[in-house]
């Protein structure tokens, strides 16, 4: 399959670059190949470390499974990485008091990794890549995230509901939870998510999938993130999602953090195709820089939360004949950051480490 | 919408503590036994509250100034700021500053769970920004002056700003008159965004005081001093209401910002100033 991917960003109004808390990966990328596996994350703002937690989150997605019990193993260590990281920098002494307060807190971040796969068969017989063999669409033991679920509707409208159920009654009648498992024989997806990161699938225009959050409404700005903090696994477990299914060529899909998810869901709730406007503005000479007044003029007119945007959009093709190499394209620069993957001003003393299984 | 103003960095927001710092507050806390004077707690719960408020706002890169800060004590005949240290003799200062200038930071334990079913005492550090006061008299007519000068130009310079929040601590006996008209006053200066928001804290000696936290009537109060400050405390916001609720509390629209004889939570809790984890506590 050729996947081409690229990652829009900016941050918060009013915030340094140096002080964006969303996180990507890859930030680009043009290639053939049977699997891709990408991500977003957003850190919560309330905490400290949030980026470098955020980062650490989608540089270690690359080898994080997908199955959920699998998945909390894998932030067991990334906690456990990051728990001896900050000792470390506790011990220096070098902490402010109340840096170190703070970070005592732990960081949070949310998630949403996704993977295509171009062959079910052949994926399924590589190690440690995915559930593949699971034919359930959406875990239906999982919780909506906090607060999601509209508490008057019986609608499954935090998409958590198996197999046919599609978005309820909401006026985002095209917002669905993946709708069926896909044959065997198909290319597919697999998507995990914690928190309020959002996957959207586009097919023919229409929107074909939303996930974990289908209604607008649904983003109420308390999620229960990852933290980096051990609790006993079981909350992670019961606030991760995961869920998969089929694509066909030209397929596009988006990775949204949480403002730019809630307006793409608002105007589907309108009855307006919001892919399309993206696709304008991402078909400039300088998307980038398109990207970057398009989110400027929706907080102008209110229609945008003020909080860090991120964008990764996927488009996914036949394979090209006789194509094989992997071609990444630098699509945009993330904030400056040291080789740990953290960003800190060089006053500060060092950040807790990134995970080790950062790529 | 009232008190939906983002508070940022460059639209911060004000906190004003008011603290009673007469000499009745030498005065044994409660009626339970205890010998810890008024004062000492009310100086601990303020220094809590500056290092929550620091916490806060701090990030991996040092602290955001999402806060102007005050501290007004008052005792004796006059109202004084009550910052000592570096910061001694400022009204107001950006939280960054009090992030910076503590008097000293004293070690101090607390009891944490040792994830075995039991407690583990843990040293913690505490700053502390103000001591412990009792002195005099109880100006607090003077006091509400003071703080009706002090944010009627803090008004006038954030005119978009999320509205001050004043937090009044006191036992309650006004010795320079009726607080009344001054605490309604307070109450009428506002933002674009709304009023100021006004949190009465009353220790009170009276046998029959219970702790309250936010009640949403007077039924229960002992005597007219409760009364008087149940009356002058702001109605909680919609947003305060939604973490009240979260924290236990039962609230109404007519939910007040009093507290009797316990400690004053939410008011820190409940500012917002970005994405808050549901499994932050």
């Amino acid at each position: 399959m050729q996947v081409v991917a690229k990652a829009y960003w900016l941050p918060k109004k009013g915030h340094e670059e140096t002080e964006y808390e969303d996180a990507f990966a890859p930030d680009g990328a043009q290639l053939e190949t049977d699997l891709f596996r990408c991500a977003i994350a957003d850190g919560a703002t309330e905490a400290s470390f949030s980026k470098q937690w955020a980062r650490t989150l989608v540089r270690a997605w690359e080898n994080c499974s997908l199955t959920k019990e699998q998945f909390i193993a894998d932030v067991g260590r990334l906690q456990e990485n990051w728990r001896r990281g900050f000792t470390e920098v506790r011990q220096r002494g070098k902490l402010a008091w109340y840096a170190e307060q703070k970070a005592e807190f732990g960081a949070f971040a949310a998630l949403v990794g996704f993977v295509l796969h171009h062959d079910r068969q052949a994926d399924a017989a590589e190690p440690g890549d995915s559930a593949a063999g699971d034919n359930a669409v959406q875990d239906a033991s999982a919780d909506p995230v906090d607060g999601a679920a509209p508490a008057d509707s019986e609608a499954p409208a935090d998409g958590a509901e198996p197999a046919d159920s599609a978005a309820g009654d909401a006026p985002a009648d095209q917002a669905k939870v993946p709708a069926e498992a896909p044959p065997p024989d198909l290319p597919w997806w697999e998507a995990l998510a914690v928190g309020d990161c959002n996957l959207f699938q586009i097919r023919g225009g229409k929107l074909l999938t939303a996930f974990p959050l289908t209604e607008s409404r649904q983003f109420n700005g308390g999620p229960f993130l990852v933290p980096t903090r051990g609790t006993a696994g079981s909350d992670l477990l019961r606030h991760t999602r995961v869920a998969h299914g089929d694509w066909q060529p030209n397929d596009t899909f988006y990775l949204m953090t949480d403002a730019l998810a809630a307006w793409f869901l608002r105007c589907c709730e309108a009855g307006q195709q919001p892919w399309d406007a993206l696709e304008q503005v991402l078909g400039t000479a300088d998307p980038q820089e398109s990207f970057a007044a398009f989110v400027r003029g929706l907080r102008e007119e209110k229609l945008l939360h003020n909080d860090d945007v991120t964008l990764l959009t996927i488009h996914v093709d036949q394979e090209l004949v006789g194509a094989a190499a992997t071609m990444p394209l630098i699509a945009c620069e993330e904030p400056a950051a040291d080789d740990t993957g953290a960003v800190a001003p060089a006053d500060q003393p060092d950040t807790p480490p990134v995970g080790e299984q950062e790529s | 919408m009232p008190y939906a103003a983002e508070i940022s960095r460059s639209n911060p927001s004000c906190f004003l503590f008011l603290i009673d710092q007469s000499a009745s507050m030498e005065d044994p806390f409660g009626t339970d036994g205890t010998t810890k004077p008024k004062a000492d707690g009310v100086a601990d719960a303020i220094n809590r509250l500056l290092q929550d408020l620091v916490i806060k706002c701090a990030k991996s890169e040092g602290i955001r100034d999402y806060y102007h800060i005050g501290i007004l004590g008052y005792g004796g005949d006059d109202v004084t700021p009550a910052f000592v240290g570096d910061l001694t003799g400022q009204d107001i200062v950006p939280v960054s500053k009090i992030a910076e200038s503590p008097a000293r930071v004293e070690e101090r334990t607390k009891k944490v769970d040792d994830g075995a079913g039991g407690f583990v005492e843990q040293s913690i550090k505490f700053p502390i920004w103000i001591d412990s006061v009792a002195n005099g008299g109880t100006p607090m007519c003077q006091a509400m002056e003071q703080a009706n000068k002090i944010l009627d130009k803090w008004t006038a310079e954030h005119p978009k700003a999320f509205p001050p929040v004043v937090i009044h601590i006191t036992d309650g006996e006004s010795t320079d008159g009726d607080p009344k008209e001054l605490m309604e006053h307070l109450k009428t200066l506002k933002t674009k965004d709304g009023n100021v928001l006004l949190f009465n804290v009353h220790l009170s000696d009276n046998p029959n005081a219970t702790q309250l936290t936010f009640p949403d009537n007077p039924n229960d109060l002992p005597d007219q001093y409760s009364q008087l400050l149940y009356e002058g405390s702001s109605v909680l916001t919609p947003f305060q209401r939604k973490v009240a609720g979260e924290m236990g509390f039962n609230v109404s629209e007519k939910t007040h910002g009093f507290v009797l004889n316990a400690d004053l939570p939410l008011v820190i809790q409940a500012l917002e100033i970005g994405t808050r984890p549901s499994n932050l506590r």
